[in-house]
């Protein structure tokens, strides 16, 4: 192996290590508890099919990663799901996971991911990522390959209109 | 800005940050298993770009720390480079696959923290048995439910070599137990297998 692919599939290791249980709750929290080791095994593989590309600064990397990562959640949305063995083995080395704890959530939790569902797919992914990633915008446009100005014209639309859903809530916990 | 209304956007920012989904797997996934993932995938994309022009059996002993949930082992055809470490492996073996081909099975690359259970992993590959036909057929049965003769003709060969590393890590499992260690505590190591006569 040349010096420069070890390089670069050690870059990819590195990557995936330091990011990997970060991208399993981005994916988790996009397609669910039971879709999201498919969505990782899925989000891995391209990743190392695309090693090539994979930047040499870690910041850069990890939103390289992320990037997949979406477009692997796009292709989840549109029906394309895979069982891969790979993702079998993570799911049985967890074993059972907790029940959905969705019915335990406050009315008004389940309220606000309502609105955030039916916001514009657009809208709604800038959402998460920066209240349940911790993204920042410049990090999002990173990995959305988008420029900062659409990133954040779609953060400050989103707030709009989800304050106008969900003011009423928002007066009461004033 | 209005002080309410930066009041309200705090109120708001609130609300979504406290409606994030629950993310149970994540939360519960150990860094063993994840790091497993990281290096399976490598297999498995090689194989996905080369198995049609896989002539050389690669089985990626990456995975096997998840078989410890009993789960079945990675096979992956694939054409990538020689690895490095098989001009010196810790195990050789010669295999017979069900399909009749010849195969030399090369182990190596382990890698563990521990220098003591790395020196017990290279003592145990350095005397291991070639696992027997009927080890691998129990292990393919654990595995996918069915025996080597009652699985697909094209499958054979593949299932077979799996068995053998799985096989190779359950022993190895059991005698790193008997030296005081836990078998979560095994070092990952590759096998490459090189087969003659076979359409893999």
């Amino acid at each position: 192996m040349s010096a420069v692919r070890r390089a670069r599939d050690e870059r990819l290791t590195n990557a995936l290590d330091q990011n990997a249980r970060d991208l399993l709750r981005y994916l988790e929290r996009r397609v669910g508890s039971n879709d999201a080791p498919d969505a990782l095994s899925d989000t891995m593989i391209a990743a190392w099919k695309g090693a090539a590309r994979v930047p040499t600064n870690p910041v850069e990397a990890r939103m390289w990663l992320f990037g997949i990562a979406r477009n692997v959640v796009l292709n989840h949305s549109r029906g394309e799901r895979r069982r891969s063995r790979l993702a079998e083995r993570l799911r049985e080395s967890v074993g059972v996971l907790p029940a959905n704890n969705d019915a335990a959530a406050g009315l008004d939790v389940l309220d606000v991911l309502d609105a955030i569902q039916r916001l514009d797919p657009d809208l709604s992914e800038v959402i998460r990522a920066v209240h349940w990633d911790g993204f920042s915008l410049a990090e999002i446009s990173q990995y959305l390959g988008l420029p900062a100005s659409t990133v954040r014209s779609r953060y400050h639309r989103a707030k709009r209109e989800l304050a106008h859903v969900l003011g009423s809530q928002v007066e009461l916990i004033q | 800005m209005d002080p309410s209304s930066s009041f309200r956007d705090d109120a708001l920012n609130d609300l979504l940050d406290r409606a994030a989904a629950p993310a149970p797997l994540s939360a519960l996934m150990t860094d063993a298993a994840l790091q497993e993932a990281t290096r399976a995938a490598r297999f498995e994309a090689a194989r996905d770009v080369t198995s049609r022009l896989g002539r050389r059996l690669a089985i990626s002993g990456v995975a096997l720390a998840l078989v410890l949930a009993g789960t079945g082992v990675a096979a992956a055809v694939t054409n990538f480079e020689w690895p490095s470490w098989a001009q010196q492996p810790d195990a050789t073996m010669q295999i017979t696959l069900p399909s009749g081909a010849q195969c030399e099975y090369l182990i190596g690359n382990l890698q563990n923290a521990d220098p003591e259970i790395m020196d017990a992993a290279r003592a145990f590959f350095a005397s291991a048995p070639v696992p027997t036909t009927a080890q691998v057929d129990a292990r393919v049965v654990a595995v996918h439910g069915e025996t080597l003769a009652q699985t697909p003709e094209g499958d054979r060969d593949r299932r077979y070599s799996s068995g053998v590393v799985g096989v190779m890590a359950d022993e190895l499992d059991a005698d790193l137990q008997q030296h005081g260690f836990h078998s979560a505590q095994r070092p990952y190591f590759e096998g490459v297998i090189t087969c003659e006569g076979t359409n893999q």
